[in-house]
């Protein structure tokens, strides 16, 4: 299943698409508790990175996202989801720490998506533009 | 997001700070900056013990929990704790992947709370 949504940064487009997307992470993950809240958390964080510091808070540029989960057997399924930005890019592949000090304040959202998701980057583009790349496996323990 | 974003304070004869915030505590609410503004004001005033509320909230995100950290940190530089009332699962789920879990004090309510400061 692959999901496509093109957004801005204007309030009623992301509360409308958070409301679907997650609707969509509750169809995907099923049963699993709190799992479609925590990466719902994690798509939130990542589009209020690209738009506190890719874009500066300008709301009228856009954001790709794109969601696929695919099966990988019986009882697994891998989540992938893209967030592309048309910002300025960035150096170079940013990473979630792993650590951050109590206190911090900075990367803290990136470290919670660290924590939640498998696998998170943040990968300038050639063309320009970045993308957030995440994935997780859904495992279905029953 | 759907839930707006409130907040009412008291402020008790021993100077601490009784906060309640309810519905959706992130920067895509226009109200959030007024909120920031105003708990970070308290401390300018010398106001350093919180009692927060959370169990109105139905999302936080890292601007919300950004606001709890700005004023844990004033709370620390005076050897102070802020704490908080919070007992649903999705909320403290997200202050235990913040980490939030480690430097406030948590208080099933608001005597316990002041107790907390009073001893």
């Amino acid at each position: 299943m692959i999901f496509k949504f093109t957004i801005t940064g204007r309030d009623e487009e992301v509360v409308q698409f958070e409301k679907e997307l997650l609707d969509i992470l509750q169809k995907i993950t099923g049963n699993q508790g709190m799992l479609a809240y925590e990466i719902h958390f994690c798509v939130h964080e990542a589009i209020l990175n690209v738009i506190q510091h890719t874009y500066k808070w300008d709301l009228e540029r856009p954001i790709d996202i794109r969601i696929d989960a695919k099966r990988v057997n019986a009882s697994t399924q891998e989540l992938e989801i893209s967030i592309k930005d048309y910002g300025n890019k960035i150096d170079k592949e940013i990473n979630p720490p792993s650590q951050i000090n109590l206190f911090q304040l900075r990367k803290r959202g990136l470290y919670m998506i660290g924590k939640i998701m498998d696998e998170c980057v943040i990968k300038p583009q050639k063309k320009g533009g970045n993308i957030t790349y995440m994935n997780k496996l859904l495992i279905n323990e029953k | 997001m759907d839930g707006r974003l409130g907040i009412k304070v008291d402020i008790n004869k021993d100077k601490i700070a009784i906060v309640k915030i309810a519905g959706e505590f992130t920067v895509f609410y226009q109200d959030f900056d007024l909120l920031y503004k105003e708990l970070i004001a308290y401390t300018k005033i010398g106001i350093f013990r919180f009692i927060l509320n959370l169990d109105g909230l139905s999302y936080i995100d890292s601007s919300g929990i950004g606001v709890i950290l700005r004023l844990a940190t004033a709370a620390s530089k005076q050897s102070l704790k802020i704490c908080v009332i919070c007992e649903q699962p999705r909320i403290l789920k997200i202050l235990g992947i913040s980490n939030v879990d480690k430097i406030v004090q948590f208080v099933k309510d608001i005597e316990e709370g002041i107790n907390y400061y009073q001893s």
